[in-house]
């Protein structure tokens, strides 16, 4: 799966950036897809700044933590998301790209098991990918909205370690919170 | 502690270029950290190989705090295996809990995207939870459970109480209001602006709120929804960070709106859907980027905006008697959708007859301030004026517009007005056609015009048209079948007098998804239908996605 990467242009928007995963996997990213991980955005400026004379070498940027099946899926969603210098001018294409992008957040969600969604939340925040942070999260709070606390236990394993009293009176005293709720 | 990780290995890096190392062989490079790390645990540097797969996955890569980068290779490099089981026949059931391992902040954010009872729950899911939600700077009550307003106005006092962050995002209350609720409400509008709300929604019902004068003079808002609520400062208003404000159903006496747009300098989108309380409006703002006006239900509307930097406009719904709509110096505009209706009531043929002129009136002017405008999406009732006005002979303003879009039913009388649409909009580049559903009566055009030969007729006038027309995307076509004549002329015109045509899209038509076999069968032969029909444009493509 490793690639050689070419050498990155100053101005040229088809620069690639090499990530490797806790994995030890390889991927070859476009610059403008890499730069939306401010982690990674901000190794490579310090990259750039520290070394001006060795311009000539390609960097591997390394993500101890992320693996690489997550990393697949946060660069597939980075590459979804409209770039940032990309020209907009043709209204038609925004709209199919916002299809696609709905349809393929569709798909992504359907099969995704809570520790794999969970592992996607934990790589986007260590990436500081704003946007994939923020879909994910959302698609973890459309999971459990409106969902009883038993359902929401099971989905995630959390273990119920409050006493028998103790989460009487707490259901007692927000009454109103669990009325209403989807029973599982 | 990552990131001084990170620094370490920065370090090796640089050692590694001042060494002279070949940058194109990666492998080499990858070899020679490991040797510098001394450690081995990577057995491999290619994927291919793969270290045996293990079930035991606690320090999978989920908590950077955590993490070893000597860590056994544990995960095999197919990305199906995951710990959590899934039994055959029931719920999902994660074996372990790392949902709580996951830092506050992520969980808080996680928290914000629900409304506040369901965040309020997740207080019982283990103590690691049992506060948390107190934390999350964003409140929603809008979930309609109501069964006493005082119960409901109960619930929020109480979760205010205990309501912990000292900055709030967002505060949204959606609740059945009566007079009584006043001094409560008014306590919740305090306690969001106390804690320098964001955004501000009150979606009221029934009955209107009087919001408080504290509020006219906010700097940290930047959005604000008001719906059933009233709105009359008493002094200036000092919204100056306002970006955006929607009003539903606010009474919007002579100049407050004006004392509003006034306040807020840094307005970017207006919505005003339903208001009413004044006859002719003025919509003046240096900052305006986005406005839409939905529905007013009282006569006579004269609306005038004056907004220079304005992007994009929506003018939508219903507007009962409208008499003037005018936008001046639309030099920014860039998309517009005009998707309204002027209704009237009327019993006389003769006052059908002034009503539609009226109309007309209207139709041709916002036309004409709209000339320059690059995307345009024109909806049905426009289309019908148009069409009314084509065969009275009262000829469209020529529009620039290199988009445009038009809702249609695709019934007969929708052809004068698609054919005098197109005959004005030379220059368009993208046409979008959009078949709706539509049960309108079309007496009044019944009367005056019956025949299809008219576009016929027109046919000549033609030639000169669609000289720029790229492309051309059709949706909805095949729900009601019996607009099929129409729909075969209008696109077998396109295709023949589109000379430089690059595609013609006909998209996801709901019969062939849904829909009988029979009918299947017959939209199959419309599409032969249209596949044979001659194409000015040598390199036009039509297709059928489907």
């Amino acid at each position: 799966m490793s690639n050689t990467s070419e050498n990155p242009k100053p101005s040229s928007s088809s620069a690639k950036m090499t990530l490797k995963t806790s994995d030890n996997e390889l991927f070859e990213v476009e610059e403008a897809v890499a730069m939306k991980f401010c982690t990674v955005k901000q190794y490579f400026e310090d990259e750039k700044d520290s070394d001006v004379a060795a311009r000539g070498s390609t960097t591997v940027i390394p993500l101890p933590n992320v693996h690489s099946a997550v990393l697949a899926t946060l660069i597939s969603y980075g590459k979804k998301l409209p770039q940032s210098n990309a020209v907009a001018d043709n209204h038609e294409e925004e709209e199919t790209k916002k299809k696609e992008r709905k349809k393929y957040e569709q798909g992504l969600l359907k099969n995704l098991m809570p520790g794999e969604l969970l592992d996607l939340i934990s790589a986007a925040n260590y990436l500081d990918f704003k946007e994939g942070l923020e879909f994910f999260n959302q698609a973890l709070a459309d999971h459990i909205q409106n969902k009883s606390v038993e359902y929401v236990r099971k989905f995630f394993g959390i273990k119920n370690d409050y006493e028998p009293h103790e989460e009487e009176k707490y259901r007692e005293e927000y009454a109103w919170a669990f009325e209403g709720v989807d029973e599982d | 502690m990552s990131a001084l990780r990170l620094i370490g290995r920065k370090n090796n890096f640089r050692e590694l270029r001042s060494l002279g190392v070949s940058p194109f062989t990666i492998e080499l490079r990858v070899r020679m950290e490991e040797e510098s790390y001394g450690s081995s645990e990577r057995s491999s540097t290619s994927s291919e190989e793969s270290a045996p797969y293990s079930t035991d996955n606690s320090s999978h890569a989920t908590n950077p705090m955590n993490s070893e980068e000597e860590e056994e290779e544990e995960e095999s490099s197919s990305s199906d295996d995951y710990p959590s089981k899934r039994r055959k026949h029931g719920p999902i059931v994660e074996e372990e809990d790392r949902i709580s391992t996951l830092p506050d902040s992520i969980l808080l954010t996680i928290l914000s995207s629900l409304c506040t009872k369901d965040a309020v729950r997740t207080g019982v899911l283990s103590k690691r939870w049992a506060y948390l939600w107190t934390f999350v700077p964003s409140l929603r009550f809008t979930d309609y459970y109501l069964r006493h307003a005082a119960d409901y106005a109960s619930f929020v006092d109480n979760v205010l109480l205990l309501h912990r962050a000292s900055k709030l995002t967002n505060f949204s209350v959606e609740v059945e209001y009566n007079p009584e609720l006043k001094p409560r409400v008014d306590l919740w509008v305090r306690f969001a602006t106390t804690a320098k709300v964001d955004q501000l929604s009150l979606l009221l019902s029934s009955c209107f709120y009087k919001l408080p004068q504290h509020l006219y003079a906010n700097e940290f808002v930047s959005e604000l929804d008001f719906r059933a609520c009233e709105i009359k400062p008493n002094g200036l208003v000092r919204w100056s960070s306002l970006k955006r404000l929607c009003l539903w159903n606010v009474a919007l006496p002579k100049d407050v709106l004006n004392q509003v747009l006034l306040g807020s300098p840094r307005l970017e989108f207006l919505e005003l859907r339903s208001c009413d309380k004044f006859n002719r409006l003025d919509i003046v703002s240096e900052s305006l980027k986005k406005l839409v006006m939905d529905s007013y239900c009282e006569d006579g509307l004269e609306l005038e905006i004056v907004a220079p930097k304005i992007e994009s406009l929506e003018i939508i719904g219903e507007f009962y008697g409208m008499k003037k709509c005018q936008i001046k110096n639309a030099s920014a505009l860039v998309e517009v959708r005009l998707d309204f209706e002027i209704t009237m009531e009327y019993e006389e043929e003769e006052q059908e007859e002034d009503h539609y002129k009226n109309c007309e009136n209207v139709v041709r002017e916002l036309f004409e301030s709209l000339h320059q405008v690059k995307k345009l999406i024109v909806g049905r009732w426009c289309l019908k004026v148009l069409s009314i006005m084509s065969v009275k002979h009262l000829s469209c303003p020529v529009l620039n517009c290199k988009c445009l879009t038009m809702k249609t039913s695709m019934e007969k009388w929708n052809l004068p007005g698609i054919a005098s649409l197109l005959q004005s909009s030379p220059y368009v580049e993208t046409l979008v056609i959009d078949i709706i559903f539509s049960n309108h009566d079309s007496e009044f055009l019944d009367r005056i015009y019956d025949e299809v030969n008219h576009w016929k007729s027109k046919e000549v006038y033609f030639k000169s048209l669609l000289q720029c027309l790229k492309t051309v995307k059709i949706f909805g076509f095949g729900e009601r079948f019996h607009t099929k004549d129409v729909f075969i002329l209008v696109v077998e015109f396109l295709l023949k007098n589109a000379k430089v045509l690059e595609k013609m899209v006909i998209t996801e038509p709901w019969v062939m998804q849904n829909g009988i076999h029979n009918m299947q069968l017959k939209f199959l032969q419309v599409s032969q239908k249209l596949l044979s029909f001659p194409r000015s444009s040598p390199h036009a493509v039509v297709m059928f996605p489907f």
